[in-house]
C-alpha cells in the first residue's frame, strides 16, 4: 500500500514551485502578523489572505477543512471554557450563576479565529512543500548558524531520514497488524487493557525491524561515503526565482498592512 | 465449492488523489482440495486480492462466499480462522520470548487445555519440519529458514481450511523454497487444506498448483489448469510474464518431431526426464 508522506498535494501552481525557504520565511511572518492581530478587520484581511493562497495553489476547499479538523475540538472546548470564565464590563446574559458578557464573546471568537488561522496558514505549507524540500530549506537557513558549530547538516539529515521512514513503517506496521490479526489478534476490544496487550505483538516486531533498518541503512550509508556534512555536494540545488521576489513582496504587505492596522486603530 | 468470489473490486487511498483502483471486477471461484497459484507482476493487485479472502481488507464492490455462506462482517472472526494466512516475510512478525510461545499465540482465543495446546503446537512444527529440539528456544536464536518455518506454523496451528501463502519463498535459497512448497503440498494431502499461492515464479506455479489465476492491472487476465494457461505464451509475454522454460522446450520439440507424440503438458524438469526416459527406454527395447 502507498501512503503518502506528510500532506503533500502535487501541483504546478506558483505557491508549490516557490523555495521552501521563502515558503518558511512566509509562514513565520504570517503566524507572527497573526498573533499580532486584536481586531476583526485584521482577522477579515488575514482570512481572504490566507484563503486567497489557497486559490492560487489550486487546492480544494476540502483541503483547509481537513487542516483544521484535527484542531476543531480543542478550539470549541476553550471557546466554550473562555465564555465563562472571561470577564468584561457589558453584561448580555445572566442565569443563576451564569454570566456571559459581550466582550468575552468578542475575546472568544477572535481566539477561535486565531488559532484557526494559524492551522490554515501551516498547513498550506505542508500541502504544497514536499518534505524533501522542506528538509533541505530548513538545512540552509539554519546553515549560518554553523559558525557557533551548530550541526544544521546533521539535524536536517536526521529530519529527512525521520520523515523518508514513516511511510516505510507504516506499511510495516499494516503489515504487522494484518499478520497478527490473520493470527487472531483482536484489536477492537472494548477492554481497555486486553486493547493495550493487543499491541504487544505489533510494536515489539515493528521495534526489532526499525533496529535493522537503521543498522542497515548506518551501513549502507558508510558504504557509500558517507561522512557527514564536509564538501557534501547537492544533486537537487535550490533557487530562488521572481516567484519568491513577488512571494516576499506580498508577504512585507501584508505584514506592513497587519503592522499599520494595529498601531492605527 | 469452497471459496466464490463475486464482482470484486477495490480501491486504495478512495478520495484523495493518490487513488488506485487495485482490483477491478474479479470473479472466480476455488475447489475444495485445489492447490491454486496466483501470477502476476508486480502491482498487480494480487496481494490485494488474497487479503480479502480472509477479511483483512473488505471489498468496495462485490462479494465473498465461504462454504456458500457470504462474508459479511458479522463472520469476519470465523473466517479469520478458517483461512491461514502466511505474510511474505512472515518472520517479521515473530515477537514472542520462545518458538514455543509464538506457534501457540494463535491458540490463545480458543481456550485449549494445556496437553490440547501443546499437542497442536507439536503436530503444526512437524508439519512444517521445525526441529523440535529448538522449540523453547528463544526466535531471535533461528537461522532464516527455521524462523519462517516457526511462522508458518504459527498459522497452520490454528487448524485452517484454506492456507494463503504470499510469496513464501521470497529470500529463500532454491533448497529453502522447495522445502517450503513441498510441505504446503504435505499439508494438502495428508490435512485436505486448501493452498493458495501467491507467487511471480511461472516454475514453482507450474510444479505444483492445479489451478492457475492470471493477474493484470487488477483484473483476472486467464483462469484455468497450467497447461490451459501456459497455451497461450504469447498473452503471457505481453503482460510481462513468461511461461516455464521446460514448457516452451517441449512446446517446440513437439513442433519439431511430432511422430513422437509429445505431451505438451509438461512444465517441469521431473516431470521432462521421466518422459524422455520413457521415449528412450521404449526405442532401446
Amino acid at each position: 500500500m502507498k501512503i503518502s508522506l506528510g500532506q503533500y498535494i502535487p501541483g504546478k501552481t506558483p505557491v508549490h514551485k516557490a523555495d521552501a525557504r521563502t515558503k518558511f520565511l512566509s509562514m513565520i511572518a504570517y503566524m507572527v502578523s497573526v498573533m499580532l492581530i486584536e481586531t476583526f478587520i485584521g482577522y477579515g484581511i488575514a482570512a481572504v489572505f490566507v484563503l486567497a493562497t489557497y486559490l492560487i495553489a489550486r487546492l480544494p476547499m476540502k483541503y483547509i477543512f481537513r487542516s483544521i479538523r484535527p484542531v476543531l475540538f480543542i478550539v470549541i472546548f476553550t471557546m466554550i471554557l473562555n465564555l465563562f470564565i472571561h470577564t468584561g464590563h457589558t453584561v448580555w446574559f445572566e442565569w443563576k450563576f451564569i454570566v456571559i458578557y459581550k466582550e468575552s464573546v468578542f475575546y472568544c471568537i477572535k481566539i477561535a479565529l486565531r488559532v484557526l488561522l494559524l492551522v490554515m496558514g501551516a498547513s498550506l505549507l505542508t500541502y504544497t512543500t514536499t518534505s524533501s524540500e522542506l528538509t533541505d530549506g530548513i538545512e540552509s537557513l539554519l546553515s549560518p548558524l554553523k559558525i557557533i558549530r551548530f550541526p544544521a547538516h546533521d539535524i536536517a539529515m536526521m529530519m529527512s531520514i525521520a520523515l523518508r521512514f514513516i511511510p516505510t513503517f507504516s506499511d510495516e506496521l499494516d503489515r504487522i497488524v494484518k499478520a497478527q490479526m490473520a493470527r487472531g489478534t483482536d484489536f477492537d476490544s472494548k477492554n481497555l487493557i486486553k486493547k493495550v496487550k493487543s499491541y504487544v505483538p505489533v510494536l515489539i516486531p515493528l521495534f526489532v525491524s526499525a533496529w535493522r533498518r537503521a543498522s542497515d541503512l548506518a551501513t549502507a550509508m558508510n558504504a557509500r561515503g558517507y561522512r557527514g556534512a564536509e564538501g557534501r555536494t547537492r544533486y537537487r540545488v535550490h533557487k530562488f526565482t521572481y516567484i519568491d521576489i513577488i512571494m516576499a513582496i506580498i508577504m512585507v504587505i501584508f505584514a506592513g498592512a497587519i503592522v499599520t492596522l494595529k498601531i492605527l486603530l | 465449492m469452497l471459496l466464490r468470489i463475486e464482482h470484486l473490486s477495490y480501491t486504495y487511498m478512495k478520495g484523495t488523489p493518490f487513488e488506485k483502483k487495485a482490483l477491478d471486477d474479479v470473479s472466480f471461484e476455488i475447489d475444495k482440495g485445489d492447490f491454486v497459484g496466483i501470477i502476476g507482476h508486480t502491482g498487480c493487485g494480487k496481494s490485494t486480492l488474497v487479503q480479502h479472502f480472509n477479511g483483512l481488507l473488505k471489498p468496495d464492490e462485490g462479494n465473498i462466499f465461504l462454504n456458500e455462506q457470504c462474508i459479511n462482517n458479522s463472520n469476519i472472526k470465523a473466517l479469520r480462522k478458517s483461512v491461514g494466512f502466511v505474510f511474505q516475510y512472515p518472520e517479521h512478525q515473530l515477537f514472542e520470548s520462545t518458538v514455543y510461545k509464538d506457534i501457540a499465540f494463535g491458540l490463545k482465543n480458543e481456550k485449549l487445555s494445556k496437553e490440547e495446546e501443546q499437542q497442536r503446537v507439536i503436530q503444526a512444527a512437524n508439519a512444517v519440519g521445525f526441529d523440535l529440539s529448538l522449540l523453547e528456544n528463544s526466535i531471535y536464536d533461528l537461522s532464516g529458514g527455521q524462523k519462517r518455518r516457526a511462522a508458518i506454523a504459527g498459522v497452520i496451528v490454528m487448524n485452517p481450511q484454506i492456507l494463503v501463502l504470499d510469496e513464501p519463498a521470497a529470500g529463500l535459497d532454491p533448497l529453502g523454497r522447495d522445502e517450503i512448497l513441498d510441505f504446503a503440498v504435505k499439508l494438502r494431502k495428508e490435512y485436505g487444506i486448501t493452498i493458495i499461492l501467491v507467487s511471480h515464479s511461472m516454475e514453482d506455479v507450474a510444479k505444483y498448483a492445479n489451478k492457475v489465476i492470471v493477474m493484470n492491472e487488477g483484473k483476472v487476465e486467464m483462469i484455468g489448469s497450467p497447461g490451459k494457461v501456459f497455451e497461450d505464451e504469447d498473452r503471457l509475454r505481453k503482460i510481462g510474464l513468461g511461461v516455464p522454460q521446460i514448457a516452451t522446450l517441449f512446446k517446440k520439440l513437439s513442433v519439431a518431431y511430432p511422430q513422437y507424440n509429445i505431451d505438451r503438458e509438461i512444465f517441469t524438469v521431473e516431470e521432462a526426464t521421466r518422459f524422455l526416459l520413457r521415449l528412450l527406454g521404449g526405442e532401446n527395447k
